[in-house]
């Protein structure tokens, strides 16, 4: 653990040559890249998965595809531009995003197989000549709302679509997840649920999600796909969560306290062993004096 | 980063010092005895109409008319005093570095620099470059204060200056700080850092009120150290490395919430799941300081150490 506190100064400059290397290096990409066979019919629902994979695990360097926000100081470029989307194909992207090169990492053995087709075809669907299957469903139709069951914990959540005319029917088939509000984010609670044919799904609430001192907690509900169905989402406040006992720590007879938490016997008995010790020493030099008054 | 405010753009308005308030109490202590003229000043405070008489930062006695006086909103340092030393209550801060994302960016260390007003070889948080034994393979560390719960660092302080809170933060009250630095002494993590020349800036941070949360103004002479960013905590946001990382290293919450939130990717995970399913540990624990920053090892690593194209320390060694 020796090492533990050593910085290095000369980090900066290993960084600078790391960075020189990546810059001046090309991507080879083989022949054979570009004749791979995809592994799946490209679908929208892949694409969704695909897109919340890129944004896990590629969104630092490149930012989303077509919005500029990659990052060109390591050369990371937008996957989403024309000028790339035409030099790449799927076989060459998923090769390039398989082995890496330089500041872009390689995923082999970082993601399954499966996981890595959907990136691709989430790249790619920004080709217009990329052709993808499946059904796409209108985001901006779907509502989502949930009723509370407290006897058993229980969330009954009804996802629908409303159709040109305005009328509502029940979306089969919609993955819902639940959410609980925590300080800096909604923390994903339990397995996602997927409606019937009535449009909704039942959900069991555990019993371990810590609440606040009167077990309040605020419970959010959304579609998971939020592309395909919309960001609609639902909330309540219940007090389904545990029950918070907060201990203050300050409080509590530590050695790191402070001086107001001083026991009075230790107090007291420091007081004492110090002022007999100082009265002692005053009392004998009070004697020393004593002896040369005595003395002369 | 850039979009967040300095402390001394925030807060810049004239103001004493608790020194320089001490240094006046002393001096109005002295009148007193002395005994001449002390008496009629007291009707100065009195109202007279429409103006009133009010006792202006310089210490002199101003007249302005009553529609002029408004409240103002800022905290002075008084309630930042009080409030910094008792911490939000129901709170334990907790934050969880990565290793195995870490890319040695340093972003975290110059949005901590820029927010607390140090020099930039003066660190709250550092990131290290770690070599251990034989054929394994360097990394970057980062790391802050520990926080630690049971801190050697507050137990050593003779005036009380660096203390613990409720919710779990260690700080430093410049203004207390005699400089005696034994705390540094203390702290086997070597989180903290001593003010020996003048702050960065110090003319332009001269006139900002001190506030504990983020030990701004900087004081020559006196320790200072990373504080969880206490400051945008109370403010319900993250701290300042965390949300400046661009490589998702940090993770933030709350362990009462037993979530933590990526200051990158804005994920919120499962506290408890995250360290168990990482295999988290914790510097020192031996010493049982019980640390309330977390490690996740550095594996699987998306930007391995690279030196001529090595990621071996041995070979770097010997080339
Ligand atoms: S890491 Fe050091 S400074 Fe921070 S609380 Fe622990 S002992 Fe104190
Ligand atoms: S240097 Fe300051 S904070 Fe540290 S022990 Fe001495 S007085 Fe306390």
């Amino acid at each position: 653990m020796k090492h533990i506190l050593k910085p290095r100064k000369t980090t900066f400059i290993f960084i600078l040559l790391i960075l020189s290397f990546s810059v001046n290096a090309q991507w080879n990409i083989p022949d054979y890249a570009k004749n791979t066979k995809l592994p799946t019919e490209p679908t929208y629902k892949l694409t969704e998965t695909g897109k919340q994979l890129f944004i896990k695990n590629c969104i630092q360097c490149h930012g989303l595809p077509g919005e500029g926000k990659n990052n060109t100081a390591i050369n990371a470029p937008d996957l989403g531009t024309a000028d790339y989307q035409s030099k790449h194909n799927a076989g060459q992207f998923y090769y390039q995003f398989n082995e890496g090169m330089g500041f872009m990492p390689s995923f082999k053995d970082k993601l399954n197989k499966d996981d890595k087709w959907s990136i691709t075809f989430y790249v790619k669907s920004f080709d217009k000549g990329f052709k993808i299957t499946g059904e796409k469903i209108k985001a901006e139709n779907c509502v989502i709302d949930f009723k509370t069951e407290d006897s058993a914990r229980t969330l009954i959540a009804t996802a629908n679509i409303i159709d040109k005319n305005g009328i509502s029917k029940p979306a089969e088939g919609v993955e819902i997840n639940f959410f609980v509000k925590r300080i800096f984010g909604n923390l994903p609670i339990g397995e996602t649920v997927i409606t019937d044919q009535n449009g909704t799904a039942v959900f069991k609430f555990p019993d371990n999600i810590p609440g606040d001192e009167n077990g309040k907690i605020k419970i959010i509900a959304k579609f998971k796909d939020s592309d395909a169905y919309g960001t609609a989402m639902k909330s309540a406040e219940l007090n389904w969560g545990t029950h918070l006992h907060f201990v203050n720590p300050v409080l509590e007879r530590t050695l790191w306290g402070p001086n107001n938490r001083v026991p009075l016997w230790l107090l007291l008995s420091f007081l004492i062993v110090t002022g007999s010790v100082w009265l002692t020493i005053f009392y004998v030099v009070f004697q020393i004096t004593q002896i040369k008054k005595a003395g002369k | 980063m850039k979009s967040k405010n300095t402390h001394a753009e925030k807060n810049n308005k004239k103001s004493t010092s608790r020194r320089n308030f001490l240094k006046k109490g002393l001096l109005a202590g002295a009148g007193t005895v002395l005994g001449a003229g002390v008496v009629g000043s007291f009707d100065a405070f009195a109202e007279g109409g429409d103006s009133i008489k009010v006792l202006g930062p310089d210490g002199k006695i101003l007249t302005v008319d009553k529609s002029h006086l408004k409240e103002i909103g800022a905290r002075t340092e008084a309630q930042m005093q009080t409030e910094g030393r008792t911490g939000i209550p129901g709170r334990r801060w907790i934050k969880v570095i990565d290793l195995g994302k870490c890319r040695n960016a340093r972003m975290c260390v110059a949005a901590c620099q820029h927010a607390h007003q140090l020099k930039p070889e003066q660190y709250h948080v550092n990131v290290l470059r770690m070599d251990r034994e034989g054929e394994t393979a360097p990394f970057f560390m980062p790391k802050p204060c520990q926080h630690c719960d049971d801190p050697p660092c507050t137990k050593v302080c003779p005036v009380d200056a660096t203390f613990k809170r409720q919710d779990g933060l260690v700080l430093i009250d410049n203004e207390r700080c005699i400089g005696c630095r034994f705390c540094i002494a203390a702290c086997p993590y070597s989180a903290r850092i001593f003010n020996w020349t003048e702050p960065r800036d110090a003319e332009k941070y001269k006139d900002v009120e001190y506030d504990v949360e983020l030990n701004v103004p900087q004081k020559k002479g006196t320790v200072s150290k990373c504080l969880f960013s206490a400051d945008l905590l109370r403010e319900e946001k993250m701290p300042y490395c965390v949300t400046a990382c661009p490589n998702g290293v940090y993770w933030f919450g709350d362990e009462n919430e037993n979530a933590v939130t990526n200051g990158t990717t804005k994920e919120t995970v499962n506290f408890k799941k995250l360290l168990k399913d990482n295999a988290a540990y914790v510097l020192l624990p031996e010493l049982g300081t019980k640390p309330r920053v977390y490690y996740l090892p550095e594996k699987n690593r998306l930007f391995p150490y690279k030196y001529n194209g090595s990621t071996e320390l041995k070979k770097e060694h010997n080339s």
